[in-house]
């Protein structure tokens, strides 16, 4: 069984507890239950109704697959905006990102070319956006890596949940199998989605720069979305089908609520790096050169270009 | 002032910067800025979630991711811009140089001979992102 047999494991599920509580009804009835034995089927049948509405909304989850489109034109885009960089794990594949050399060489180029020319708008050009372009363009190039680490952390979300939703209902089928063996049925595993992000962060390619932005520390940490009972356990116990099925559904619930505390964790670095590229546009983006207002007229006078010296 | 020749040296390199090193730059950015257009195209399909989560059709981080891509969009196409106009500058500038000195202007087309000469660079015209309407526009 997989996540895309989901609702055939829901039905499963519901039939289980059902027969289960049927049995559980008849035993306690002892000789004269099976007279009863219809009514105890209807009263199961609809205390059980609910099971498979549970999981319907897990079928339609997104498909990671669908953000490796959107992730091919990323990278392009990290590519050319390099500087250069290395991931954490030299020993994992795709590990470095080499630096555009057509940009990284333009500063020093521009610089050497147009050393003898002091008009003030030339100087300014210098100064003001060519010495920092390579620091803006690393900036530039940290955007973009945010960007990317979104939507591969996002399409690591919704791959874990799909994981973790059929691990609650592989978990709640063994409950009800065993509910009447020996010891504890108490059935845990940790939600594969509470690690979504920190899993992204340690990948090659996807952290390294993200430490270097400070506000991601604080971006990347988020309260207020998860309660005090949401560990991130899948925890599936009970002797009888009524409690198994409430622990059932309080681990839906909570796997829920881990979804929307990873996303808001993105969000916030999302919402803090805009703030900041709003905030300290400069850092990203040059202002618009004045030599650029020159007219032929205009240009070889100090206020541009001046006179070669 | 230096010698027609240094001054031809001179312009040849602002006239290199201006009609190749610039324009070269800014077409970087505008490949990078169509990159990060495609991206534009089925972006709230892609983040389109069961309303289990939040309540809302959409993944909170949807607003959030869109937002961040058209700023950097916005701040490549600017990029684009100001690499470009300033090449274009510098170009009017080594010929209004050369016009204004006539040994120098034999000097820069003697280096332009010597050294090269480049066709116009064509640089694409700058993306930026569209105006928003509604969380799925």
């Amino acid at each position: 069984m997989s996540y895309d047999q989901l609702m055939t494991e829901a039905e499963q599920i519901r039939a289980k507890a059902v027969t289960t509580q049927v049995e559980d009804f008849l035993q306690a009835a002892g000789r004269g239950g099976a007279l009863a034995a219809p009514e105890y089927q209807r009263l199961a049948e609809r205390e059980f109704a609910h099971v498979p509405a549970l999981f319907a909304p897990f079928v339609d989850l997104p498909r990671p697959a669908a953000y490796d489109g959107f992730l091919a034109h990323l990278d392009e885009v990290v590519g050319i905006l390099s500087p250069g960089t290395v991931g954490p794990d030299l020993r994992a594949q795709n590990s470095f990102v080499t630096a555009n050399l057509l940009l990284d060489a333009l500063p020093l180029d521009v610089t050497q070319a147009l050393a003898d020319w002091h008009g003030k708008a030339a100087e300014a050009f210098l100064t003001e956006f060519i010495a920092p372009f390579r620091g803006r363009l690393k900036n530039q190039f940290m955007v973009a890596m945010i960007l990317r680490f979104a939507l591969l952390a996002l399409k690591e979300i919704w791959d874990r949940t799909r994981q973790d939703i059929d691990t609650i209902a592989h978990q709640t089928l063994t409950a009800l199998d065993q509910m009447d063996d020996c010891g504890d049925n108490e059935w845990e595993t940790s939600f594969a989605v509470a690690s979504a992000i920190a899993s992204v962060l340690a990948s090659p390619l996807s952290g390294m720069e993200l430490i270097t932005v400070t506000a991601l520390g604080a971006g990347l940490s988020v309260v207020g979305t998860l309660g005090p009972d949401d560990k991130p356990e899948v925890k599936i116990q009970g002797e009888t089908p009524q409690v198994v099925i409430s622990s059932m559904q309080d681990a839906i619930t909570s796997l829920t609520r881990w979804v929307d505390h990873e996303q808001h964790r993105l969000v916030n670095v999302l919402t803090a790096t805009h703030a900041d590229v709003i905030a300290r546009r400069d850092r990203y983006v040059a202002a618009r050169p004045a030599l650029v207002d020159a007219t032929p007229a205009t240009v070889t006078s100090d206020v541009f270009l001046g006179d070669n010296e | 002032m230096p010698d027609a020749t240094a001054l031809g040296a001179d312009l040849y390199e602002m006239y290199r910067v201006g009609r190749k090193v610039l324009p070269d730059a800014a077409v970087q950015y505008s490949v990078a800025n169509r990159a990060l257009d495609a991206t534009q195209d089925g972006t709230s399909a892609l983040f389109l979630q069961p309303t289990c989560f939040n309540g809302d059709i959409y993944s909170p981080v949807f607003p959030a991711w869109r937002e961040l891509r058209d700023e950097l969009q916005r701040v490549l196409a600017e990029t684009q811009t100001n690499l470009e106009l300033t090449g274009d500058v510098l170009c009017v500038a080594a010929d209004a140089y050369a016009r204004t000195d006539e040994a120098a202007a034999r000097a820069l087309q003697e280096a332009k001979n010597l050294k090269g000469d480049w066709p116009p660079v064509h640089v694409p015209a700058p993306i930026y992102p569209p105006a928003r309407t509604g969380q799925g526009g």
